[in-house]
């Protein structure tokens, strides 16, 4: 992997363009991003996902998966609303000729000059429907939806349901792309083997076609104020296969758009290394010394207005039991010091956990605008490696203090027999 | 292979370039000593009989290793299943000198996971390091996969986690479904059709006796597999793991290709029928899995057409299948295809997930469309769309060193070791007939096998296949 320059911009359009180049890499890939929440969608749950499928076109259904699979095709581009965010993607070959076109493709046509038609609506409604049936298959999301729905106080489903994606109209997705689809709330990122020069020319003669770039500033954004969980909240209840049981703990933390938060955001994630990344750390001692579950992970789920971060265990043992048991571990990351080679361990596995994502053009496209659009700032991301070098002990015990003795949310399968 | 661009030309220069000066007998030699571009898989045979392959990958910041023991639950008789699975568990318990979890520790430390699994014909742990710590994580896996303890407490306890994980095997219908399938397709006895991790009544038995003797037999250098790919040298590569990976001197353990067991097919075009779900009260949909018995790994024509074929028939929602079938007829939320290559015969599957009102539908519907392609074949459009995914996955997979180390490791341990560079040349050589000619033969509807799990009862279509 070599990295040669690299050059956050803000454009006069108010858009902020990531350009890293990596003569070393085999395609190259562009990804934009549009900061949508919920809170913009509150109405209209659901809209975002059906816009996102209609930017999508003929890229309809492709995962990145699917996508990074077709590296080599010209013109490749998929789209994919998270919940936090609208990101539009493209991957090519490592030409200039090629680098016009999929720039062209992807912020001309999709982001800048989409079509809204009645049969995309219609179509992106039938595919929406059928991934949010399919969502609901699995255990593992079905529990972090219920945590995040437990802890942030709302049932919003921001992918939507058959009722609320229903009520979408033609008209509405494009009054939702008028007022939300704006060059302030939209990060580009544009990673690969290319010239540097001829990257930013080409995004921004992309973007000056038609009005993208003299666009208005768009309705101010909104963040939607999230309270602490109460204590004492009851367990919710998930459905689950027979033999087969879960349970999720989740704790709040404040959101990005804090600068507390962000702050804080380094240490938060050597802590939660600390807890449940690789085999090595607190979590897995309930499988390894306890044998209570199969799985278990931890999981940063990070908002502008609130992050939530979760432990979850699957397995077959009773989940009172799992219960009881995680969260004497989580208490004990706050009653108990953390030891520096615990921090040492998780800081080692972070930074190489990161190091071979990077070695995907695309996934650290996608992690750099991530970080931008959800207000931790690309720097960040750019800045990685020395930002966790840099973390201490007494940071990390802090971070545990302020996420573990809030009060918890849990979500679990019911006790069988 | 792809070779990088910038590297490659180097190399090209450098070996075209006529030296200034008057060549003596061992510059002679030196030049005709084959040049070995960087990004080419370098193999040898250590002593011991362990093979071994590294890729110079000059430009990496990583370095991906991947340890193959080649004999997976394929290998085992019926009466000892879930025995290598249980071990792959219990390696990480420590070894004769290293308490529980102490490797998980020092391959964390230099920033590796180690990750593990069983299947058929082989048993892998991976784990990818910086640049200046594979040296370490080489040390660190032979410790992990040579000197196990075996301790009774560590045994009993991960019952109980090897347990969790076959219970949670029942949530993914996919992998349900082709468990079933695969039991009803092979005969009785057949070691490729009983579980991969084997069944709970004979794993709940094992003793450390037990495990001892099949460690000792199969986890040995002659039987692993060990790829090596990132800025690294051969040349050292091989003295290190000729250091850590020593024993008697042997050749590698060659596996005899047997005639893998089919039960036969029915006439009634009905194809094997797997006992469907009786428990599936909690799910919503209904997934339809068929199954078909495919030509072993190291057929390399057959194994090109089949990815090939799968990626024609569904990626996504798109592919014929995925088109016709959820995008037209509305009948399926998804469908899947996928090849699993196997050392005595691969199995390929195409999965149909529909909601309960259309689980009638799902099977008829998906029988039709293949009956169209046989018949009509495939368009030039979906043939390339076809083949540029498979070409794309392998440069993606191949892009990083811990993607080519599995790829390079998991087809040596298929005993098709050269399938990776192999592949590449057959794609374009791939032709619609060839993919109608298996859709006729190998994947004829009268030899599937089919499982169906969720809240419908099983219903027969008419006429069959």
């Amino acid at each position: 992997m070599r990295q040669d320059t690299i050059e956050p911009i803000r454009l006069p359009s108010g858009t902020t363009l990531v350009i890293v180049p990596d003569s070393s890499a085999p395609a190259t890939a562009i990804v934009a991003s549009v900061r949508i929440g919920g809170v913009e969608q509150r109405r209209q749950a659901g809209i975002a996902a059906l816009l996102a499928r209609m930017l999508g076109g003929d890229s309809q259904g492709r995962t990145p998966e699917l996508l990074q699979r077709d590296v080599e095709g010209f013109g490749v581009l998929g789209t994919q609303y998270d919940g936090n965010q609208l990101t539009l993607w493209s991957v090519c070959p490592p030409t200039e000729a090629a680098l016009v076109q999929s720039a062209q493709a992807l912020l001309l046509n999709t982001l800048a000059q989409p079509r809204f038609t009645e049969g995309a609506l219609e179509q992106a409604r039938t595919d929406q429907l059928r991934a949010v049936t399919l969502w609901g298959e699995d255990l593992v999301p079905r529990l972090l939806r219920g945590l995040q729905a437990r802890a942030l106080g709302t049932e919003l489903a921001v992918q939507g349901d058959s009722e609320s994606l229903r009520r979408v109209s033609n008209a509405d997705v494009q009054a939702f792309y008028g007022r939300y689809c704006t060059p302030e709330r939209t990060t580009i990122a544009v990673v690969g083997n290319f010239e540097a020069d001829v990257a930013r020319r080409w995004v921004e003669t992309s973007l000056n076609i038609g009005d993208w770039s003299q666009r208005s500033i768009s309705t101010k954004e909104l963040l939607p104020t999230t309270e602490p969980v109460p204590p004492g909240l009851r367990d919710r209840f998930v459905p689950s296969l027979r033999g087969v049981s879960a349970l999720a703990v989740g704790y709040l933390f404040p959101g990005l758009s804090q600068p507390t938060a962000r702050a804080d955001w380094a240490a938060l994630l050597v802590l939660d290394a600390v807890l449940g990344l690789g085999k090595a750390c607190r979590l897995f001692r309930l499988r390894d010394d306890q044998a209570l579950a199969y799985e278990v992970r931890s999981q940063l789920l990070p908002a502008r207005d609130a992050t939530l971060w979760g432990a979850y265990l699957l397995g077959n043992q009773d989940p009172a039991l799992m219960k009881q048991a995680l969260l004497k571990t989580l208490a004990e990351a706050v009653q108990k010091p953390i030891l520096e080679i615990e921090i040492a361990r998780a800081k080692a596995l972070l930074l190489a956990q990161r190091n071979q994502q990077r070695q995907l053009v695309l996934t650290r496209a996608r992690t750099l605008v991530w970080a931008e659009s959800s207000g931790l700032g690309a720097a960040f991301e750019l800045e990685f490696t020395r930002r966790i070098e840099a973390v201490k002990r007494s940071e990390v015990e802090r971070v545990a203090r302020t996420l573990l003795t809030g009060n918890p949310v849990i979500v679990r399968t019911r006790t069988e027999g | 292979m792809r070779v990088n661009r910038r590297h490659f030309l180097t190399a090209i220069g450098a070996y075209t370039i006529i030296p200034p000066f008057v060549a003596t007998a061992q510059d002679k030699a030196k030049a005709e000593k084959p040049v070995v571009l960087p990004g080419t898989p370098q193999r040898r045979v250590l002593p011991s009989g362990l093979r071994l392959i590294v890729v110079e990958r000059p430009e990496a910041a990583l370095v991906g290793v991947s340890l193959a023991v080649r004999v997976g639950s394929g290998d085992e008789e019926r009466s000892r299943s879930g025995t290598l699975h249980f071990i792959e568990h219990l390696v990480f318990k420590g070894s004769e000198g290293k308490q529980p979890g102490a490797v998980d520790l020092e391959t964390e430390n230099l920033g590796g996971e180690v990750a593990a699994r069983t299947l058929r014909d082989a048993t892998f742990f991976e784990a990818t390091v910086a640049s200046e710590n594979w040296q370490a994580l080489l040390t660190a896996l032979a410790e992990l996969t040579l000197r196990p303890a075996f301790r009774t407490a560590d045994i009993e306890a991960e019952k109980k986690v090897v347990q969790a994980e076959m219970a949670l095997e029942r949530v993914d219908p996919l992998r349900t479904g082709i468990a079933a399938a695969t039991n009803v397709l092979y005969l009785p006895g057949e070691p490729y059709g009983t579980p991969l991790f084997g069944e709970w009544p004979i794993v709940s038995r094992l003793t450390a006796e037990d495990l001892a003797a099949v460690h000792i037999a199969c986890y040995r250098p002659a039987r692993m597999t060990l790829c090596v790919v990132g800025p690294v040298v051969a040349a050292e590569v091989e003295a290190i793991a000729t250091r850590l990976f020593a024993g008697p001197k042997a050749a590698p353990v060659v596996r005899p290709l047997r005639q893998v067991l089919l039960v036969p097919p029915t006439r009634d075009g009905l194809g094997r029928r797997a006992a469907e779900e009786s428990d599936a009260s909690m799910r919503g949909v209904t997934t339809l899995v068929c199954v078909w018995s495919v030509p072993p790994a190291a057929d390399v024509s057959s194994s090109s057409a089949l990815a090939v074929l799968a990626e024609t028939l569904a990626r996504g929602d798109e592919g014929r299948l995925g088109i016709a079938l959820v995008r037209k007829q509305g009948v399926a939320l998804r469908v899947r295809a996928e090849l699993t290559p196997q050392r005595c015969g691969g199995l390929f599957t195409i999965a149909v997930t529909g909601l309960p009102k259309d689980a009638r539908r799902l099977e008829m519907a998906l029988l039709d469309e293949l009956r169209r392609i046989f018949e009509d074949g495939f368009s030039a459009e979906e043939l390339e769309a076809g083949r540029r995914a498979v070409r794309g996955r392998v440069v993606t997979e191949s892009a990083s060193v811990d993607g080519l180390a599995h790829r390079l490791t998991v087809h040596d341990a298929l005993d098709a070791p050269g399938l990776e560079e192999e592949l590449e040349k057959q794609l374009p050589l791939v032709r619609g007939e060839a993919l109608q000619a298996l859709l006729r033969t190998v994947l004829h509807p009268n030899l599937r096998t089919v499982a169906i799990l969720g809240p419908q009862p099983l219903i027969i279509p008419d006429g069959g296949g």
